[in-house]
């Protein structure tokens, strides 16, 4: 019990510091503090660091007591498939942000729960980002964002097991929007990074009656501008990948689910 | 050195035990193997010497057990790591690292040796396995014979008392096999070392052999003593140990030197030279086919036809371009220069969907087929795949003569591998082609599989179907090929009469061609009874 | 000669110090090129980097700018309004926003190519290394992915082709699934003989000991401190005391990394020679880091602010002179291998 708690609280505070970062930009913020000095580019910088330490706390948690050798070995090679995924060329056509990792993602938190997700969506975005020539102060952003997803994952669980929905209708259509919603997500939280570059709070200051929803009114044309029809190809994707492919995985996934999650004798806990 | 008493085994949710041994003894520096059909408990054994059963397994476990004056049981694996130096059958998954002196490096990090002893031990183990050269070299890019010696190293590189391995030379050819086996008895003479070994080709490696031990397909211990001894009560004899009970020699031979002395005063009369005929129409042409990989030529000049109705069998090295060239006679690669003809019409300008309609291929791993929910649904996918309707009654003829009629309604991947292989078998021929094509069929297979394949193919056969098939099993070859085809380095070094080719080649005579080389016997089927 | 992982990353410190200290265009624009031609210098010239630079750059220079303009309404200088009863776009465009605007931009622009470089001159195994001895097995999980793509791509290769053998089509969406499935089955069932094999080899992931308790609490305890101190530092006039107590957190987590790490008993083959190349470069980064946050002559000009009038920045020629050692690792290292990664 008492461990859970922690545990909890742990989440409940990398999960809100998160949010904070990533809002924080879009606070109206007058000239005090150690973010707002007359230099505001190390927001970014800041920013990723806060957001670096948040996956990391989650990360060091997840790996000290749930990862085993099984576990290891399972992620590695989840996340090397979803490398692969990546880097077909499908025959088909394309378009903006699509990207076959989130559906792994998902799938994989909602089989072997949260932690298991979280991990696999953060250290997909490491390896992506290692073998791409991608590691950059955009980084920590990214495997924050992705980890969620496989976070988040967890949820849809909780909820298809609450309302007794599972193999029912239900159960699809709960992942469906998950998967859409995150399409539109993942771009929305992980623009936020650029914010500070393009509107920085010290730039703020001159624009009279500023707060917090003109910030978001302005984020939101922003994001409008330059993601959404990027976003949506993303959504689309997601939808359609667990439309065709999210029965088959799950159950192939379901089918191995016991022998990973053999408790080795001589690893304790 | 080990040494197992009344030990029971069940893995987690099983009804039966895997493994039972009554007693079993393997004194410091043997050479032991373990032998046994698929099923039968042998990877079970192996991993119980190291404690990954059951420490990696679960299940339940009674009985004693003792390693080198230790309890696996209750050192578990990491201790054992230490004693117990392990190879696993498919040795290109046991790698963790992708650079050679990393991957032999991993166990040491794993027991915290400082840096400069590492680096000592790393050279020595290299030097004394003479792989120096490979230091360097990404584990992806060995040969196979390189890749088994790398995993030998890493496995010996914490100098452990004991070497457990788990088929070694499965997926080697005949060459790389015989130099890993006699690295391995090198070993064991200069090192001391004590190994144990499971193995499903007993021709080659039963003379390496100091104990035999035989496991029953329920997972009891049989037998075990003197291979001389022991051999004669295991079912599966290899053709010379069969010879050997014919004549009534004794005590029993165990390779072919073993058995010239017997046959030194031996008075036989060489059969009638059969003719060697080509027989009818070619079906399929290869003229003056190169096919170039990146920028190395894999294939050079290759002429040859495959004729209806006649088995022909691939051979040659790892690497010696035996896989690109089936993929080259399927379209899947199209050559740099020269012409490949099936039935007079060049294949390149027929779809590779429409061409595999008559052309049915069996790739290495079948499981690179197996995706449906039941086996039933993976031979209609490929009905459905050519637009064919779907017959009810073919289905299940075909899973008749494949002797999986009682599995159409199971999960495939939960097979076992000789029944996945005729599952992926049952889904390439279910178009009726009039060409199969396998490629090493034979790999993983018990000698009991084996032995059904081979009927089942030469059966097709007799039935108007022509075959090639790719392997290293000089015993298999033999039994079923009606013309051989070597390949090595990308060249057709000899095509033709398997009595003729197979033993002017030393790498792929078989036993009985070995043991008497003025006949041109190759099985013992050949011999006058 | 080799430059050692750390080296790179001192240098790379010290540009993004200089690109977070500076807002002066003219500073953050000579750092730009700096950087895109040690980028060309690096690159073998068959990949045509200076045409994908100048276009990536281009199009965040667009961007940054349009947007501040949209964004950002204030200044003194109007370059033209549109009526006021259009929605969102009405109003006073100024140059000031632009100016602000493509600061923005080149400040993008440097921190990309910073960490392009970085990419480019470290090797991937060097940069998985540097997961600290804590996150061990986040490194195994990295190490084994990274190992494993190469063969994941082949098998995907051999599945293709089985499947196109028994007259399997791509066409939609739906075809890919005989493709993706036996990866999977494929993939996992790999997982378990790795897990084995390393199992085998002695690899266990957690440490057989009880973590104790305080040990569990340091966690939340740092996130916290740090929580907290970052209220304080924005809700009270005491900024001090927020990033004492952010500091204090900090602290608290890295005692805890550094706890459980020593609690990780083994040790790595694998080492790097630091060169005196290496030590060279981080003298340079150094001397870079320390001419940007003090208070030389000069360092006024640094920050740049265009609003309410834009007016052109001063230039100090001492800073310019100083970014210059960013290029030091060229001259060092001499012939750059263009080797494929």
């Amino acid at each position: 019990m008492k461990e859970k708690l922690l545990t909890g609280l742990i989440y409940f505070l990398t999960t809100g510091l998160g949010i904070f970062a990533y809002i924080y930009p879009l606070l109206e913020t007058s000239n005090q503090g150690i973010l707002s000095s007359n230099r505001q580019n190390e927001l970014p910088i800041m920013m990723a660091m806060i957001l670096a330490l948040c996956s990391i706390v989650l990360i060091y948690e997840i790996q000290q007591y749930r990862l085993n050798t099984k576990l290891i070995a399972l992620l590695g090679i989840l996340i090397a498939i979803n490398s692969t995924l990546r880097f077909i060329d499908l025959t088909l056509p394309v378009l903006g942000g699509f990207s076959p990792v989130f559906f792994l993602i998902l799938i994989t938190g909602y089989v072997f729960g949260g932690r298991m997700g979280f991990l696999m969506g953060s250290l997909t975005m490491l390896v992506s980002a290692l073998i791409t020539g991608g590691v950059g102060p955009w980084l920590p952003n990214q495997m924050l964002t992705a980890g969620w997803v496989g976070l988040s994952a967890a949820l849809a669980r909780r909820l298809v097991l609450l309302t007794r929905q599972e193999n029912k209708p239900a159960e699809w259509i709960i992942l469906l929007i998950f998967g859409f919603l995150w399409g539109y997500l993942y771009g929305a939280i992980t623009n936020l990074w650029f914010w500070p570059f393009l509107s920085g709070p010290s730039n703020q200051q001159f624009t009279p009656g500023s707060n917090l929803l003109v910030s978001m009114r302005n984020y939101g044309v922003f994001y409008l501008a330059t993601s959404l029809i990027w976003d949506t190809t993303r959504a689309i994707g997601n939808l359609l990948l667990i439309l065709f492919f999210g029965k088959a995985t799950i159950k192939v996934l379901r089918r191995f689910q016991k022998r990973f999650y053999f408790v080795q004798l001589g690893e304790g806990n | 050195m080990i040494r197992i008493d009344n030990l029971a085994y069940r893995y987690p949710g099983a009804e039966k035990d895997a493994l039972q041994i009554n007693e079993l003894q393997i004194p410091s520096g043997k050479f032991c193997l373990v032998i046994g059909e698929s099923g039968s408990g042998k990877s079970t054994l192996l991993r119980l010497i190291n404690g990954l059963v059951p420490h990696f397994t679960g299940g339940t476990l009674g009985g004693q057990i003792s390693v080198t004056g230790l309890d696996p049981i209750v050192s578990g694996p990491q201790v054992m790591s230490r004693k117990v130096g392990f190879v696993f059958q498919e040795v290109e998954n046991q790698f963790v690292v992708d650079i050679v002196e990393d991957e032999i490096a991993f166990s040491m990090e794993q027991a915290a040796i400082p840096r400069s002893e590492m680096q000592v031990r790393v050279q020595q183990i290299l030097h004394k396995l003479s792989l120096e050269h490979l230091i360097k070299r990404r584990v992806d890019s060995l040969s196979g014979g390189e890749t088994q010696r790398i995993a030998i190293a890493a496995a010996l590189v914490l100098e452990p008392k004991i070497l457990v391995l788990d088929e070694p030379t499965s997926q080697l050819d005949p060459l790389a096999a015989e130099e890993v086996l006699i690295l391995l008895k090198q070993l064991q003479q200069d090192l001391g070392l004590t190994i144990v070994m499971s193995e499903q080709r007993l021709d080659r490696v039963l003379a390496y052999a100091d104990m035999l031990a035989i496991l029953s397909p329920d997972g009891q211990l049989r037998e075990v003593g003197l291979p001389q001894t022991v051999i004669q009560k295991c079912a599966l004899k290899p053709p010379i140990v069969q010879l050997a009970e014919k004549r009534g020699w004794f005590p029993v031979p165990l390779d072919v030197e073993q058995a010239r002395k017997f046959i030194r005063d031996e008075k036989f009369t060489p059969n009638d030279k059969a003719q060697f005929e080509i027989a009818t129409t070619p079906l399929m042409e290869v003229q003056h086919v190169h096919v170039n990989l990146g920028k190395r030529e894999v294939l050079k000049d290759i002429n040859f036809s495959l004729h209806a109705q006649e088995r022909l069998v691939l051979m040659g090295p790892n690497g010696a371009g035996k896989s690109t060239l089936l993929r080259t006679l399927l379209g899947l690669i199209a050559p740099n220069q020269g012409e490949i003809l099936f039935k007079g019409k060049k294949i390149e300008f027929q779809h590779t969907a429409g061409l595999s309609q008559n052309i049915g291929y069996l790739p290495q791993d079948p499981n690179a087929l197996l995706f449906s929910e039941t086996v039933q649904n993976e031979l209609e996918t490929t009905l459905a795949n050519h637009h064919i309707p779907i017959q009810p009654e073919r289905i299940e003829h075909l899973l008749t003569q494949l002797n999986i009629q009682s599995k159409a309604n199971a999960y495939p991947r939960d097979l076992s591998t000789g029944e996945k292989q005729r599952v992926a078998l049952g889904a390439v021929v279910i178009t009726q082609p009039e060409i199969i094509i396998l490629d090493e069929p034979t790999r993983g297979l018990d000698q009991l599989t084996k032995n059904a394949l081979l009927e089942l193919l030469l059966e097709w056969n007799q039935n108007g179907k022509t075959i090639l098939l790719v392997t290293h099993e000089v015993e298999f070859a033999a039994s079923f090929a009606s013309r051989i085809l070597i390949l090595e380095d990308g060249q057709i070094v000899s095509q033709g009469d398997p009595h003729r080719i197979m033993r002017t080649h030393p790498r792929y005579t078989p036993q009985i061609a070995r043991l008497y080389p003025e006949t041109d016997w190759l099985t013992l089927d050949d011999l006058p009874s | 000669m080799n430059v050692h992982t750390y080296a790179w990353l001192a240098w790379l410190i010290s540009g993004l110090v200089v690109l977070t200290t500076t807002r002066n265009p003219l500073i953050i624009l000579l750092v730009d090129l700096i950087l895109i031609l040690f980028q060309i210098w690096i690159t073998p010239p068959s990949r045509k980097i200076l045409g994908i630079t100048l276009r990536f750059g281009l199009s965040v220079l667009a961007l940054s700018t349009i947007l501040n303009m949209f964004i950002s309404r204030f200044g003194k200088t109007i370059l033209f309004s549109l009526p006021t009863n259009i929605p969102l776009l009405g109003g006073n465009y100024t140059l000031e926003a632009l100016v602000y605007g493509l600061t923005n931009g080149l400040i993008l622009i440097g921190m990309f190519t910073l960490f392009m470089i970085l990419n480019q001159v470290v090797s991937v195994h060097s940069l998985v290394r540097l997961i600290p001895q804590a996150f061990h097995p986040v490194a195994v999980v990295t190490t084994i992915a990274l190992t494993f793509i190469p063969a994941s791509q082949k098998q995907f290769q051999s599945i293709r082709e089985a499947q196109a053998i028994r007259g399997q089509q791509l066409k939609k969406l739906r075809d890919w699934l005989p493709l993706i499935i036996p990866l999977l089955i494929g993939g996992l069932e790999r997982a378990m003989q790795i897990a084995e094999a390393m199992t085998a080899r002695g690899f266990t992931a957690q440490s057989e000991r009880k973590i104790p308790w305080f040990e569990k609490a340091l966690l939340p305890l740092g996130l916290i401190f740090i929580i907290l101190g970052w209220i304080l530092d924005l809700s009270t006039n005491l900024p001090i005391s927020g990033v004492l107590i952010i500091l204090l957190g900090l602290l608290l987590l890295l005692v805890l990394f550094f706890i459980s790490g020593k609690r990780v008993n083994k040790s790595t083959y694998a080492l790097e020679p630091w060169t005196q190349i290496s030590t060279w470069i981080s003298i340079f980064a150094l001397l870079l880091t320390m001419a940007f946050i003090m208070n030389i002559p000069g360092y006024q000009s640094l920050a740049y602010e265009p609003y309410p009038t834009a007016h052109l920045p001063e230039f100090s020629i001492l800073h310019g002179l100083l970014t210059l050692t960013l290029l030091a690792p060229i001259f060092l290292m001499g012939e750059v291998k263009h080797d494929q990664d």
